[in-house]
């Protein structure tokens, strides 16, 4: 080791040198304490022997300038003083010497403290060294939590989250600690949402939302209602996903046609539901495990069904809010979002105002940036006004001229719907892509009205009141389950017409049929009669056989060309006002 | 934050107790308490009464409790949960993989 050596009395200094030198330590030698001082940024020896009478500088002065220059090493420095220098040895080590030695100085015990001080190196520079390795972990760990928080943002902005009918606030803490927002609209003109928080934070948790959400954009894109929706996703996650960790999510399904909401809360804390016009406020209580836990076999979902009209509003939030704390460690909780909701009822914007409130509350705590807080509206696009999707025309001739039967009977009603699968055999013909939402809504509308009025015989007179709704998805659910017998027969026909081609759509259910002239003349039914308009605006014609348990749509379509007038435009339009004037009425009515 | 753990005399019963906040620092403890049981006792009873505490990673560890001892056939109770505990269980349905 080098040492430096500083001391007046020159026959101590020489003895000194001799005995470290011999010990094979390379010594360098100084009198004055500038000399000290340049010495050792010059040398950099690794420990320093200082005479605290040396007469230029004041002995303080030059252990704080030594001292000062350490910040990656550490060099001891040992004083070496006189009795009468005792009294200050205090101040000496307040400012930064490390030990002592009262003259006359004993070689045997230098030799030891340079030992010991060798030791006390050596540990420093293996702490040092540590701190290095440290440090470098932690700047990957970083780097490794941003590229899972850009993940993360990739994934929520891939649907329709800025939509106007909702309003969120996601803090980049909360997607940190695995916090998922997603939207989309469905094929039906819907509209589709999930809040989901993933155990676990950073990557760990982005593992399980990558597939969490292409599940929820691919299947929703296809049509599939969110029940396939939340089998996939836990069967998925289930077999990804570690033991101990899993999701937990609520996701909002609304449709648009039929003005009702079907939520399926798994682990979450409870979703609001606001009715504006009566201000009732419910909840809407986690039913299922977290996602991820339960195998395939054991996973059963239960939909909860709501009326969902312009008047109401959905808020959800992960545990983020009502968990935050304040100095007083209390919690926001439940009590408090209930006030807050109460009061602030009528705003345009909740979810602001919620957040406020969490922030104020608490101010001086730590950490409140974990909120993930959803608030949906109604979708305030024109339902009528089913879209064209006019980038997806391929140049491919596909299924133009087939048909297809699939009959479903008995409990494959219960468990099965078949929609999307219906509706990617006639897909197939590329021709129909940009038609894909008007197909759709064809599709659902029989088919729910054949599983629903037709084999279940569900009057849908009882979704009018708000009770009467409950009971009557409930009675869905309960008549589906026992199903024995019955069947629905689902036909398609489709051949090609000059310039584009016909689809014969043939429905025929089990069931006692419905009374199509209650719907049809004047009886203004709210929930059902807008989906029979709907299919007779979108098809060429709507026939009904054998008492209403046969039907038969006929959807013609014409080749897609950028300028051309899509299907039935006068018709669009003149039933577009028609519409409007009829909603105009039943407000008034 | 503590977790102690106590084995029947024949074997059969294994008790956890957790006192504190049974978060991500009980992790190691609690894993301890278990882990090193052979053979697999039959019934485990977690003891809440002095956990004031749960967040998502212990339900976590509840749940990699339950997959050592024998996941769908397990047999474990948790005991003498507080009101807030019992609230966070009830939210992610935990009644339906354990006795509370």
């Amino acid at each position: 080791m080098k040492i430096l050596i500083a001391d007046k009395n020159s026959s101590e200094k020489l003895v000194l040198c001799r005995e470290l030198e011999q010990q094979g330590h390379e010594v360098i030698q100084a009198e004055t304490g500038k000399e000290v001082i340049s010495l050792f940024f010059t040398h950099n020896p690794g420990l320093v022997f200082l005479d605290v009478s040396l007469s230029d500088l004041d002995s303080s002065e030059i252990i704080s300038r030594i001292k000062a220059s350490g910040e990656r090493s550490w060099v001891p420095i040992i004083l070496l003083i006189s009795t009468f220098d005792a009294h200050n040895l205090a101040g000496y080590i307040d400012v930064g010497g490390d030990d002592f030695l009262i003259r006359p100085i004993d070689p045997v015990v230098i030799i030891a403290k340079v030992h010991a001080f060798l030791g006390i190196s050596q540990l420093y520079e293996k702490i040092e060294q540590q701190k290095s390795e440290i440090e470098f972990y932690n700047q990957r760990l970083i780097q490794e939590q941003e590229a899972a928080k850009k993940v993360f943002n990739n994934i929520a902005h891939r649907g329709c989250l800025d939509s106007e009918n909702i309003h969120y606030h996601l803090s980049p803490v909360s997607i940190f600690n695995g916090d998922l927002m997603v939207a989309i609209e469905t094929p039906v003109g819907g509209m589709r949402l999930m809040l989901a928080d993933f155990t676990d934070h950073g990557l760990p948790a982005a593992i399980g939302a990558i597939p969490a959400s292409e599940i929820f954009y691919g299947m929703s894109k296809k049509g599939f209602a969110i029940t396939d929706l939340l089998v996939e996703m836990n069967a998925r996650l289930h077999s990804i996903l570690p033991r101990g960790v899993f999701c937990c999510l609520v996701m909002i399904d609304i449709d648009v046609n039929n003005q009702q909401a079907t939520i399926v809360n798994a682990g979450s804390p409870q979703t609001y539901m606001i009715d504006l016009e009566s201000e009732n406020v419910s909840e809407i209580h986690s039913k299922h495990l977290p996602l991820g836990i339960l195998s395939p076999d054991k996973f059963k979902v239960e939909t909860q069904v709501f009326r969902f009209t312009p008047k109401h509003k959905l808020l959800a939030f992960t545990d983020g809010v009502t968990e935050a704390t304040n100095d007083q460690s209390e919690m926001y909780g439940d009590d408090r979002v209930l006030d807050c909701i109460k009061s602030n009822i009528h705003k345009e914007n909740l979810c602001e105002n919620l957040v406020e409130q969490v922030i104020n509350f608490s101010q001086n705590a730590e950490q409140v940036d974990d909120l993930s807080i959803l608030e949906v509206g109604f979708p305030s696009k024109d339902l009528t006004d089913l879209t064209i999707d006019n980038n997806l025309i391929h140049a491919q001739t596909g299924s133009l001229d087939s048909n297809m039967n699939l009959c479903l009977r008995g409990q494959s009603l219960a468990k099965f719907d078949p929609v999307p699968l219906i509706l990617q055999a006639l897909l197939e013909c590329r021709e129909l892509l940009p038609y894909r939402t008007q197909i759709f809504a064809i599709l659902s509308e029989i088919y729910n009205n054949a599983l629903e009025h037709g084999v279940l015989g569900l009057d849908s007179k009882m979704k009018k009141s708000s009770t009467g709704f409950a009971e009557y998805y409930k009675m869905r659910s309960e008549k589906l389950a026992a199903i024995n017998n019955g069947f629905i027969n689902i036909e398609f026909d489709h051949s090609p017409r000059v310039d584009g081609g016909v689809i014969i759509f043939n429905f025929i259910d089990s069931g006692a049929g419905f009374d199509i002239s209650n719907i049809l003349v004047g009886k203004k039914n709210k929930y059902s009669g807008r989906g029979i308009k709907l299919l007779e605006k979108l098809c060429d014609s709507v026939e009904y056989f054998d008492g209403g348990h046969h039907v038969r749509a006929t959807y013609r379509w014409n080749l897609y060309q950028e300028d051309l007038q899509p299907n039935n435009s006068e018709k669009d339009n003149q039933e577009k006002k028609d519409s409007q004037e009829e909603n105009n009425q039943e407000e008034n009515s | 934050m503590s977790v102690n753990s106590n084995l029947s005399a024949d074997g059969q019963s294994l008790t956890i107790t957790i006192d504190g906040r049974f978060d991500f620092s009980a992790h190691q403890g609690f894993r301890d308490a278990y882990e090193r049981i052979t053979p697999v006792p039959e019934k485990v009873i977690v003891n809440m009464a002095e956990t004031n505490y749960l967040d998502s990673s212990a339900l976590g560890m509840l749940l990699l409790l339950r997959d050592y001892a024998g996941g769908d056939s397990s047999n474990i109770t948790l005991e003498n949960c507080n009101e807030d505990i019992r609230k966070i269980l009830a939210i992610s349905n935990f009644e339906q993989l354990f006795k509370i």
